[in-house]
Protein backbone atom coordinates (compact mmCIF):
# COMPACT_ATOMS: atom_id res chain seq x y z
CA UNK A 1 0.00 0.00 0.00
CA UNK A 2 1.06 3.55 -0.66
CA UNK A 3 -0.18 6.89 0.58
CA UNK A 4 -0.51 9.46 -2.15
CA UNK A 5 -2.05 12.87 -2.65
CA UNK A 6 -3.30 14.32 -5.90
CA UNK A 7 -3.44 18.02 -6.44
CA UNK A 8 -3.06 21.02 -8.64
CA UNK A 9 -1.56 24.47 -8.83
CA UNK A 10 -3.63 27.42 -9.99
CA UNK A 11 -0.58 29.54 -10.71
CA UNK A 12 2.56 27.40 -11.15
CA UNK A 13 3.61 25.76 -14.39
CA UNK A 14 4.64 22.11 -14.46
CA UNK A 15 8.30 23.19 -14.55
CA UNK A 16 7.77 25.27 -11.44
CA UNK A 17 5.99 22.50 -9.56
CA UNK A 18 8.73 20.03 -10.50
CA UNK A 19 11.21 22.53 -9.06
CA UNK A 20 8.99 22.77 -5.97
CA UNK A 21 9.68 19.09 -5.27
CA UNK A 22 13.41 19.36 -5.98
CA UNK A 23 16.00 20.34 -3.40
CA UNK A 24 15.98 24.07 -2.72
CA UNK A 25 19.49 25.50 -3.24
CA UNK A 26 18.60 28.41 -0.95
CA UNK A 27 17.67 26.21 2.00
CA UNK A 28 20.38 25.49 4.57
CA UNK A 29 19.46 21.80 4.75
CA UNK A 30 18.60 21.41 1.05
CA UNK A 31 14.96 20.71 1.87
CA UNK A 32 12.58 21.10 -1.04
CA UNK A 33 10.03 23.91 -1.08
CA UNK A 34 7.37 21.24 -0.70
CA UNK A 35 8.98 19.84 2.43
CA UNK A 36 9.36 23.34 3.86
CA UNK A 37 5.80 24.42 3.11
CA UNK A 38 3.84 21.22 3.69
CA UNK A 39 5.98 19.62 6.39
CA UNK A 40 6.32 16.44 4.38
CA UNK A 41 8.90 13.72 4.60
CA UNK A 42 11.72 13.55 2.05
CA UNK A 43 10.33 13.38 -1.48
CA UNK A 44 12.60 11.40 -3.78
CA UNK A 45 12.68 11.69 -7.58
CA UNK A 46 10.10 9.19 -8.80
CA UNK A 47 7.79 9.90 -5.86
CA UNK A 48 5.84 12.51 -7.78
CA UNK A 49 4.73 13.35 -11.29
CA UNK A 50 3.55 16.71 -12.61
CA UNK A 51 1.50 17.29 -15.74
CA UNK A 52 0.29 20.39 -17.50
CA UNK A 53 -2.17 20.95 -20.34
CA UNK A 54 0.64 22.95 -21.96
CA UNK A 55 2.69 19.74 -22.15
CA UNK A 56 -0.13 17.93 -23.97
CA UNK A 57 -1.49 20.42 -26.44
CA UNK A 58 -2.43 17.65 -28.87
CA UNK A 59 -4.63 15.96 -26.29
CA UNK A 60 -7.85 16.90 -24.58
CA UNK A 61 -6.63 17.46 -21.06
CA UNK A 62 -9.55 16.44 -18.84
CA UNK A 63 -10.27 14.13 -15.91
CA UNK A 64 -9.97 10.94 -17.90
CA UNK A 65 -6.69 12.01 -19.53
CA UNK A 66 -5.25 12.89 -16.11
CA UNK A 67 -6.38 9.46 -14.93
CA UNK A 68 -4.54 7.91 -17.89
CA UNK A 69 -1.33 9.77 -17.05
CA UNK A 70 -1.29 8.61 -13.43
CA UNK A 71 0.73 5.43 -12.76
CA UNK A 72 -1.89 3.88 -10.50
CA UNK A 73 -5.58 3.10 -10.49
CA UNK A 74 -7.75 5.73 -8.86
CA UNK A 75 -11.48 6.35 -8.74
CA UNK A 76 -12.53 9.08 -11.16
CA UNK A 77 -14.55 10.60 -8.32
CA UNK A 78 -11.30 11.45 -6.55
CA UNK A 79 -10.06 13.22 -9.68
CA UNK A 80 -13.30 15.14 -10.07
CA UNK A 81 -12.47 16.98 -6.84
CA UNK A 82 -9.89 18.94 -8.83
CA UNK A 83 -11.13 22.08 -10.56
CA UNK A 84 -9.68 21.61 -14.04
CA UNK A 85 -10.85 25.09 -15.02
CA UNK A 86 -8.37 26.76 -12.68
CA UNK A 87 -5.59 24.17 -12.68
CA UNK A 88 -2.46 25.33 -14.45
CA UNK A 89 -0.68 22.09 -13.58
CA UNK A 90 -1.67 18.85 -11.86
CA UNK A 91 0.31 16.31 -9.95
CA UNK A 92 0.45 13.42 -7.56
CA UNK A 93 2.92 12.99 -4.75
CA UNK A 94 3.66 9.97 -2.64
CA UNK A 95 4.12 11.03 0.93
CA UNK A 96 3.33 9.71 4.36
CA UNK A 97 3.55 13.00 6.24
CA UNK A 98 1.69 16.12 5.20
CA UNK A 99 0.93 18.87 7.72
CA UNK A 100 -1.23 21.11 5.54
CA UNK A 101 -3.22 20.53 2.37
CA UNK A 102 -3.12 23.95 0.79
CA UNK A 103 -1.04 27.06 0.35
CA UNK A 104 -1.06 29.86 -2.23
CA UNK A 105 0.67 27.66 -4.81
CA UNK A 106 -0.62 24.12 -4.34
CA UNK A 107 -3.83 22.40 -3.31
CA UNK A 108 -3.75 18.73 -2.29
CA UNK A 109 -6.46 16.09 -1.96
CA UNK A 110 -5.88 13.08 0.21
CA UNK A 111 -4.49 11.04 1.75
CA UNK A 112 -5.49 8.34 -0.71
CA UNK A 113 -4.38 4.75 -0.27
CA UNK A 114 -3.42 2.88 -3.42
CA UNK A 115 -2.52 -0.78 -3.64
CA UNK A 116 0.43 -0.45 -5.97
CA UNK A 117 1.99 1.53 -8.76
CA UNK A 118 1.54 -0.02 -12.18
CA UNK A 119 5.29 -0.41 -12.67
CA UNK A 120 5.81 -2.39 -9.49
CA UNK A 121 6.60 -6.08 -9.65
CA UNK A 122 7.36 -5.94 -13.36
CA UNK A 123 10.37 -7.96 -14.46
CA UNK B 1 38.28 26.32 -18.39
CA UNK B 2 38.74 23.61 -20.99
CA UNK B 3 34.98 23.01 -21.01
CA UNK B 4 34.21 26.73 -21.29
CA UNK B 5 36.64 27.07 -24.22
CA UNK B 6 35.15 24.03 -25.91
CA UNK B 7 31.61 25.40 -25.61
CA UNK B 8 32.52 28.92 -26.68
CA UNK B 9 31.73 30.44 -23.27
CA UNK B 10 33.89 32.84 -21.30
CA UNK B 11 34.67 32.99 -17.62
CA UNK B 12 32.55 36.17 -17.57
CA UNK B 13 29.55 34.16 -18.81
CA UNK B 14 30.07 31.80 -15.90
CA UNK B 15 30.51 34.59 -13.33
CA UNK B 16 27.43 36.47 -14.52
CA UNK B 17 25.21 33.38 -14.46
CA UNK B 18 22.78 32.66 -11.62
CA UNK B 19 23.80 29.96 -9.11
CA UNK B 20 21.72 27.23 -10.79
CA UNK B 21 23.23 27.97 -14.21
CA UNK B 22 26.68 28.06 -12.69
CA UNK B 23 26.03 24.67 -11.15
CA UNK B 24 24.80 23.41 -14.51
CA UNK B 25 28.00 24.59 -16.19
CA UNK B 26 30.04 22.98 -13.41
CA UNK B 27 28.12 19.74 -13.82
CA UNK B 28 28.67 19.69 -17.57
CA UNK B 29 32.32 20.53 -17.09
CA UNK B 30 32.62 17.65 -14.64
CA UNK B 31 30.87 15.38 -17.09
CA UNK B 32 33.21 16.50 -19.84
CA UNK B 33 36.25 15.91 -17.65
CA UNK B 34 34.91 12.54 -16.56
CA UNK B 35 34.29 11.54 -20.16
CA UNK B 36 37.87 12.39 -21.08
CA UNK B 37 39.14 10.51 -18.04
CA UNK B 38 36.97 7.48 -18.70
CA UNK B 39 37.94 7.33 -22.34
CA UNK B 40 41.57 7.45 -21.29
CA UNK B 41 40.94 4.75 -18.72
CA UNK B 42 39.06 2.64 -21.25
CA UNK B 43 41.96 2.98 -23.68
CA UNK B 44 44.19 1.50 -21.01
CA UNK B 45 41.71 -1.31 -20.36
CA UNK B 46 40.52 0.00 -17.04
CA UNK B 47 36.87 -0.62 -16.37
CA UNK B 48 36.11 1.55 -13.42
CA UNK B 49 36.51 5.07 -12.16
CA UNK B 50 38.35 4.61 -8.88
CA UNK B 51 39.47 1.67 -6.78
CA UNK B 52 36.68 -0.18 -5.05
CA UNK B 53 36.30 0.40 -1.39
CA UNK B 54 35.94 -2.36 1.11
CA UNK B 55 32.87 -4.19 -0.12
CA UNK B 56 29.68 -3.13 1.59
CA UNK B 57 27.25 -4.57 -0.86
CA UNK B 58 25.32 -6.43 1.81
CA UNK B 59 24.20 -3.19 3.40
CA UNK B 60 20.66 -2.09 4.06
CA UNK B 61 18.19 -3.18 1.42
CA UNK B 62 15.53 -0.60 0.82
CA UNK B 63 13.62 0.78 -2.08
CA UNK B 64 13.49 4.51 -1.53
CA UNK B 65 11.51 6.36 -4.09
CA UNK B 66 9.34 3.55 -5.31
CA UNK B 67 8.93 1.09 -2.53
CA UNK B 68 5.99 0.56 -0.24
CA UNK B 69 5.38 3.03 2.54
CA UNK B 70 6.51 0.48 5.06
CA UNK B 71 9.99 0.92 3.65
CA UNK B 72 9.95 4.66 4.06
CA UNK B 73 8.78 5.43 7.52
CA UNK B 74 10.64 2.75 9.37
CA UNK B 75 14.30 2.85 10.17
CA UNK B 76 15.59 0.26 7.75
CA UNK B 77 18.91 -0.02 9.47
CA UNK B 78 20.25 -3.50 9.89
CA UNK B 79 23.43 -2.13 11.33
CA UNK B 80 23.99 -2.07 15.05
CA UNK B 81 26.13 1.06 14.71
CA UNK B 82 23.43 3.10 13.03
CA UNK B 83 22.27 5.03 16.09
CA UNK B 84 23.53 8.34 14.75
CA UNK B 85 21.61 11.57 14.32
CA UNK B 86 21.97 14.23 11.67
CA UNK B 87 23.77 16.37 14.25
CA UNK B 88 26.27 13.59 14.81
CA UNK B 89 27.75 13.78 11.32
CA UNK B 90 31.16 15.27 11.97
CA UNK B 91 32.74 17.34 9.25
CA UNK B 92 29.92 17.08 6.75
CA UNK B 93 29.85 20.11 4.49
CA UNK B 94 26.60 21.97 3.88
CA UNK B 95 26.65 22.00 0.10
CA UNK B 96 28.77 20.52 -2.66
CA UNK B 97 31.78 22.62 -3.41
CA UNK B 98 31.12 25.04 -0.60
CA UNK B 99 31.71 23.15 2.58
CA UNK B 100 33.74 20.13 1.75
CA UNK B 101 30.91 17.65 1.43
CA UNK B 102 32.72 15.90 -1.40
CA UNK B 103 35.86 15.54 0.71
CA UNK B 104 33.78 14.26 3.61
CA UNK B 105 31.96 11.74 1.43
CA UNK B 106 35.09 10.57 -0.36
CA UNK B 107 37.04 9.98 2.83
CA UNK B 108 34.44 7.96 4.70
CA UNK B 109 35.50 4.50 5.70
CA UNK B 110 33.23 1.64 4.67
CA UNK B 111 32.13 1.26 8.29
CA UNK B 112 31.33 4.96 8.65
CA UNK B 113 29.42 4.99 5.40
CA UNK B 114 27.40 1.93 6.44
CA UNK B 115 26.52 3.56 9.76
CA UNK B 116 25.34 6.82 8.20
CA UNK B 117 23.56 5.09 5.32
CA UNK B 118 21.83 2.68 7.67
CA UNK B 119 20.10 5.50 9.51
CA UNK B 120 17.12 7.06 7.74
CA UNK B 121 17.85 10.64 8.82
CA UNK B 122 21.57 10.69 8.09
CA UNK B 123 21.00 8.85 4.80
CA UNK B 124 18.48 11.49 3.76
CA UNK B 125 20.94 14.24 4.62
CA UNK B 126 23.57 12.60 2.43
CA UNK B 127 21.00 12.18 -0.34
CA UNK B 128 19.97 15.83 -0.17
CA UNK B 129 23.57 16.98 -0.40
CA UNK B 130 24.25 14.68 -3.32
CA UNK B 131 21.17 16.09 -5.09
CA UNK B 132 22.09 19.73 -4.40
CA UNK B 133 21.79 22.24 -5.98
CA UNK B 134 18.86 20.51 -7.68
CA UNK B 135 17.76 20.61 -11.27
CA UNK B 136 19.63 17.47 -12.27
CA UNK B 137 18.87 13.83 -12.85
CA UNK B 138 21.59 11.64 -11.36
CA UNK B 139 22.09 8.54 -13.50
CA UNK B 140 24.08 7.19 -10.57
CA UNK B 141 20.90 7.40 -8.55
CA UNK B 142 21.36 9.09 -5.22
CA UNK B 143 19.06 6.52 -3.63
CA UNK B 144 21.62 3.90 -4.68
CA UNK B 145 24.66 5.89 -3.55
CA UNK B 146 25.61 2.98 -1.30
CA UNK B 147 26.15 0.78 -4.35
CA UNK B 148 28.15 3.45 -6.16
CA UNK B 149 30.16 4.06 -3.01
CA UNK B 150 30.99 0.34 -2.89
CA UNK B 151 32.14 0.59 -6.51
CA UNK B 152 34.57 3.31 -5.52
CA UNK B 153 32.64 6.27 -6.82
CA UNK B 154 33.48 9.64 -5.34
CA UNK B 155 30.87 12.35 -4.90
CA UNK B 156 32.28 14.03 -8.00
CA UNK B 157 31.91 10.78 -9.95
CA UNK B 158 28.21 10.71 -9.01
CA UNK B 159 27.81 14.35 -10.04
CA UNK B 160 29.55 13.69 -13.35
CA UNK B 161 26.69 11.34 -14.31
CA UNK B 162 24.06 14.10 -14.29
CA UNK B 163 21.68 15.49 -16.88
CA UNK B 164 19.73 18.73 -16.59
CA UNK B 165 16.19 17.53 -15.92
CA UNK B 166 14.81 19.93 -18.51
CA UNK B 167 16.74 17.99 -21.12
CA UNK B 168 15.49 14.58 -20.03
CA UNK B 169 12.38 13.71 -22.02
CA UNK B 170 11.06 10.38 -23.22
CA UNK B 171 8.22 8.37 -24.65
CA UNK B 172 6.84 6.20 -21.87
CA UNK B 173 7.07 2.66 -23.28
CA UNK B 174 4.21 1.57 -21.03
CA UNK B 175 1.69 4.12 -22.36
CA UNK B 176 3.17 5.48 -25.58
CA UNK B 177 2.67 9.01 -24.23
CA UNK B 178 5.39 11.66 -24.05
CA UNK B 179 6.83 12.37 -20.64
CA UNK B 180 9.83 13.74 -18.90
CA UNK B 181 11.76 13.82 -15.67
CA UNK B 182 9.28 14.81 -12.99
CA UNK B 183 6.42 14.32 -15.44
CA UNK B 184 4.55 11.39 -16.96
CA UNK B 185 6.47 8.13 -16.52
CA UNK B 186 8.93 9.55 -14.01
CA UNK B 187 8.00 6.99 -11.36
CA UNK B 188 8.30 4.07 -13.77
CA UNK B 189 11.56 5.41 -15.19
CA UNK B 190 13.19 5.78 -11.77
CA UNK B 191 11.90 2.36 -10.77
CA UNK B 192 13.40 0.78 -13.89
CA UNK B 193 16.69 2.62 -13.47
CA UNK B 194 16.84 1.62 -9.82
CA UNK B 195 16.32 -2.05 -10.66
CA UNK B 196 18.96 -1.82 -13.38
CA UNK B 197 21.46 -0.45 -10.88
CA UNK B 198 20.46 -3.06 -8.30
CA UNK B 199 20.99 -5.87 -10.81
CA UNK B 200 24.27 -4.58 -12.27
CA UNK B 201 27.36 -6.32 -10.99
CA UNK B 202 29.75 -3.62 -12.23
CA UNK B 203 29.89 -0.31 -14.06
CA UNK B 204 30.26 -2.05 -17.42
CA UNK B 205 26.99 -3.91 -16.95
CA UNK B 206 25.32 -0.71 -15.85
CA UNK B 207 26.56 1.16 -18.91
CA UNK B 208 25.21 -1.53 -21.22
CA UNK B 209 21.91 -1.55 -19.38
CA UNK B 210 21.64 2.22 -19.58
CA UNK B 211 21.98 2.12 -23.35
CA UNK B 212 19.13 -0.40 -23.53
CA UNK B 213 17.06 1.69 -21.14
CA UNK B 214 17.71 4.77 -23.26
CA UNK B 215 16.54 2.98 -26.39
CA UNK B 216 13.47 1.59 -24.64
CA UNK B 217 12.43 5.04 -23.44
CA UNK B 218 13.43 6.88 -26.60
CA UNK B 219 15.90 9.05 -24.75
CA UNK B 220 18.15 10.70 -27.33
CA UNK B 221 20.45 12.63 -25.02
CA UNK B 222 22.17 10.06 -22.85
CA UNK B 223 25.41 11.46 -21.43
CA UNK B 224 28.37 10.68 -23.64
CA UNK B 225 29.90 8.95 -20.64
CA UNK B 226 27.55 6.02 -21.09
CA UNK B 227 27.18 6.19 -24.85
CA UNK B 228 30.74 5.10 -25.48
Amino acid sequence: MHTIYIGYSPNLSSDEVIQYFDVDPNHDESFSKFEQEFGSNYIAPGDFEVYSPQDYKDFEFNESFFQKLLPFKIDILEIKKIDFMVAKSLFFVKSIEIEILENDDLKLYGPIKIRRFEYENID
Amino acid sequence: MEYLKRTGQSIEDYRNADPRTQAEIEGRALGYAATIALEAAAAKGAGRLTPERTPDTDGPDYNEGNGPDEGVDQDVSQNANSQVSVDDIPGIGPTPGQGGFADWFNNLSAEEFAAYWGNTKTREKIQRLLRAPGGFHEWAMVSRADKFYSWGFTANDIWSFRTNIKNLTWINPNTGLPGRHGGHGSGAFHNELGRLIDNSKNIGELQSGLISLGHRWGIPNLPSLIRR
